[in-house]
């Protein structure tokens, strides 16, 4: 499993854009949704720690990050902070095995687009990743037109 | 037969011939001879001279029959023609005293010799020179003299007489007094019928005998004599009682109100009662003679005041001492040595009512059937004065249960000696069913938490699993889906290693199985796996067990076993750079102490404070069981968990359980 995960950092290094940073502490989870977006051709990083995966963020700056509310040292929330102060332009997709809301514990300023809840259905997650990539395209690609 | 005079006359009559000097002669009422005071002739010649003896004895015969209170200091002649006084003490004796007018008057002389000489009494005697010389006046003023003292004596008698009677009612009262206090002896404890006594009841006096007798106030209740034959009385005094008690029913008059009544028996008695304060009750005095009735009755009631006084005194502690007694949790019940019940209060007599007993101030708690043990305890406590200190029982069956907290002590008197047992009883049940109700709460509390934890923990993989079924679908390559299948697999069997552990920690508290058992022993058992495991860790495994025995602790061997074990891979696991394991055993106290002491990395402060709770895990891939399960384990058993850990230098794990000591 370990050597898995560093083929995938050695593959992310040698990628120059990455979609998705996936934060969560259980392998299973990590590793079904780097397979799910293998197949849809997102490219996506993953960790398994909150401080591995700010590291993640603040180098490759991507437009989403899948975070497990519920990390093992580090609260998930904590970790979504960390993450916008890294990289404004960032939305953050929340992931629990609790039911449980997160109202009033996120800051109002945090751009999160949503929980899902596990166990989840892979269409849903990949409707929401992609609406999110689309957005974040087109912003892109449409230079920012006030100053 | 011969009447003999009484000691308390012949005292008498002694000093009286000390202070005469003259001859006398004490005669029975029948005549007869009772003693010669100061013998002189011619009373000291009448065993050598039967004739004058049969003279004599003629002439005391005489004055015995003829006695007439006349005659009483007049001179009279005797046998010899010589002068005598004859004085009578009552019905006892007769005083005849002799002398002689003259001892040169020849004719006198003359004839007194010629009248020896016809009794046969030689004239060479001469025997006039010896008798006692008194003029007519002065013979007749001696007599005077005798009389009087006579007379003071016999009131001084009479007074010393009613003196003695008036004695011999304080003696009764006393005795009264006697049969009060023992009514109050704690061993009785009947106070109802002390007060019957005291306060409900007519007492008469009689000062025939000293005998006395008393009634109840309830005139048909209690007719009854202590002493003496006062018999034929009673019906005389009941009735008089009965209208007396009729007269006196006002229950506020003062102390003293003496009325007299009549009691018309052949004995002419009087009777007097009193009232008693604040009691519609009487006490009656019959008196005859020279009994002075009020002086007694008086005496009588002084007696009675302080008797009452102590009696509503004692009346006034015990109801203070029953509010206190019965105002305490405890059901107390003392017993003296016998084991009959002193004193029993109102929880304790719930607490047997539970068990369908009842008993009462008397009764014995022997072979009561409430329960066998405290029966026994309260055997040994009055044996041996031994203790019986928190002892539990469970009584009854079914509805009946009581889970009780119970004591026996002895009772110790100044001296030293036993002198009853006390047995402390409290009814725990409602306490036990709320601790129950309490821990039942607890652990569905944890069952709460531990439940949350195993949903996030079951839905890690039930999420990947969920997620492998999906993708299975859609991916076409055979060698992925294998591998989609062999991910589900390994999931799956995450998911049952969870729901494993989960079960261990809630069940292990619903399942106790306690035994005595030997943690040195255990700790042996696992040596060899401990050593295999520590080596492949690269892990210096250090065993300190002492030689000594060490006494046993109560728990579940198996879950025990579980616990060293997580503990021990918490710090294998920890130690991952290798390092060393000591574990100790000792004892502390009355605590055994297990120590498991590794030299790893240490805890930081933030994740000990969450250490044991269930599902709290830093360990990549960890349940958040193990310490949470063996804390759990721990305290079933009665013991605790404490782990201090230092950064860079090491953790300690230690578990403290009681030492399980049998009773002696």
């Amino acid at each position: 499993m370990s050597g898995k995960r560093e083929d995938v950092i050695i593959r992310g290094d040698l990628v120059d854009k990455v979609d998705v940073v996936v934060i969560d502490d259980d392998a299973g989870v990590r590793w079904v949704l780097q397979e799910l977006f293998s197949m849809a051709d997102i490219s996506c990083m993953h960790a398994e720690s909150g401080h591995e995966g700010i590291q993640l963020v603040s180098k490759y700056r991507p437009p989403l990050a899948i975070v497990d509310i519920k990390l093992g040292a580090m609260n998930g929330l904590e970790v979504a902070r960390c993450i916008y102060r890294e990289c404004k332009q960032i939305k953050i997709l929340f992931i629990t095995g609790y039911s449980e809301t997160i109202e009033g514990k996120v800051d109002e300023d945090l751009p999160v687009i949503g929980i899902l809840e596990k166990p989840f259905n892979i269409g849903e997650v990949l409707q929401q990743v992609k609406s999110v990539l689309n957005q974040a395209k087109g912003s892109a690609e449409r230079p920012v037109a006030f100053g | 037969m011969q009447r003999m005079i009484t000691p308390k006359w012949q005292v008498f009559l002694e000093s009286l011939a000390g202070i005469l000097k003259m001859s006398f002669v004490a005669v029975s009422p029948a005549g007869e001879i009772q003693a010669v005071y100061n013998p002189k002739p011619p009373f000291s010649l009448l065993a050598g001279y039967p004739l004058l003896e049969r003279a004599y004895r003629g002439f005391f015969k005489e004055i015995a029959a003829h006695y007439k209170p006349e005659l009483e200091g007049r001179l009279i002649a005797d046998p010899l023609g010589l002068p005598a006084v004859v004085l009578s003490l009552r019905e006892e004796a007769y005083l005849v005293l002799g002398g002689c007018f003259t001892q040169r008057d020849h004719a006198y002389l003359a004839a007194l010799q010629s009248r020896l000489q016809s009794l046969g009494v030689s004239q060479d005697n001469r025997i006039w020179l010896q008798m006692t010389f008194l003029s007519a006046s002065d013979l007749s003023s001696t007599a005077e003299h005798i009389r009087v003292i006579y007379r003071h004596l016999c009131r001084t008698l009479d007074e010393t007489t009613e003196l003695g009677q008036q004695m011999l009612l304080l003696a009764a009262v006393e005795e009264i007094n006697k049969l009060m206090v023992e009514s109050l002896n704690p061993a009785k404890f009947n106070l109802e019928r002390i007060l019957d006594l005291v306060v409900s009841s007519l007492v008469i006096l009689s000062d025939v005998a000293g005998a006395w007798a008393f009634v109840c106030q309830d005139p048909g209740k209690t007719l009854g004599c202590y002493r003496g034959q006062c018999t034929d009385l009673l019906g005389h005094l009941q009735e008089a009682w009965e209208a007396v008690a009729a007269g006196c029913a006002d229950p506020v008059r003062p102390f003293l109100s003496f009325c007299k009544t009549k009691i018309p028996t052949g004995l002419s008695v009087e009777m007097e009662t009193l009232q008693l304060k604040e009691a519609s009750a009487c006490l009656g005095v019959i008196a005859g003679g020279s009994l002075s009735a009020g002086s007694a009755l008086t005496a009588f009631a002084r007696q009675l005041a302080i008797a009452l006084e102590v009696a509503s005194l004692y009346e006034f502690a015990q109801q203070r001492f029953g509010m206190l007694y019965n105002s305490i949790a405890h059901g107390l019940i003392v017993t003296n040595m016998r084991g009959e019940i002193l004193l029993i209060n109102d929880q304790a007599i719930s607490i047997l009512a539970v068990q369908g007993i009842s008993l009462s101030i008397g009764s014995s708690l022997r072979n009561s059937g409430f329960y066998r043990p405290i029966e026994r305890a309260i055997d040994n406590v009055l044996e041996s004065g031994c203790s019986y200190i928190h002892q539990r029982a469970i009584l009854g069956r079914n509805d009946r249960v009581q889970h009780i907290r119970w004591d026996v002590l002895p009772f110790i008197s100044d001296q030293g000696a036993i002198s009853g047992a006390m047995l402390l009883m409290e009814d725990i049940t409602e306490q036990i069913a709320f601790f129950q109700a309490v821990r039942d709460w607890e652990r569905l509390a944890a069952a709460g938490e531990v439940a949350a934890g195993l949903a996030h923990e079951i839905r890690n993989p039930l999420a990947t699993a969920k997620a492998a079924i999906q993708l299975y679908d859609i991916v076409g390559d055979q060698s992925k889906q294998a591998e989609l299948l062999h991910r589900l697999d390994t999931e799956l069997e995450r998911m049952n290693e969870i729901l494993t552990s989960f079960l261990e920690t809630t069940m292990s508290t619903g399942n106790e199985r306690m035994e005595p058992l030997y943690p040195g022993n255990l700790l042996c058992d696992l040596e060899a796996l401990l050593r295999e495991e520590a080596n492949i860790n690269e892990i210096e495994l250090v065993f300190d067990l002492p030689e000594d025995p060490l006494p046993p602790v109560l728990g579940d061997p198996a879950a025990l076993k579980q616990v060293f074990l997580n503990i021990a891979r918490n710090a294998f696991e920890a130690m991952a750079e290798g390092g060393r394991l000591i574990i100790s055993l000792a004892r502390s106290g009355n605590r055994l102490q297990i120590m498991f002491c590794d030299n790893g990395p240490g805890i930081p402060e933030e994740i000990m404070l969450n250490i044991t709770r269930p599902f709290f895990t830093t360990k990549l891939g960890g349940t958040g069981l193990g310490l949470s399960f063996s804390s759990s384990i721990l305290n079933t058993m009665g013991g605790e968990l404490q782990i201090e850990s230092l950064p860079r230098e090491g953790t300690t794990v230690k578990i403290m359980l009681p030492c399980y000591e049998r009773e002696a």
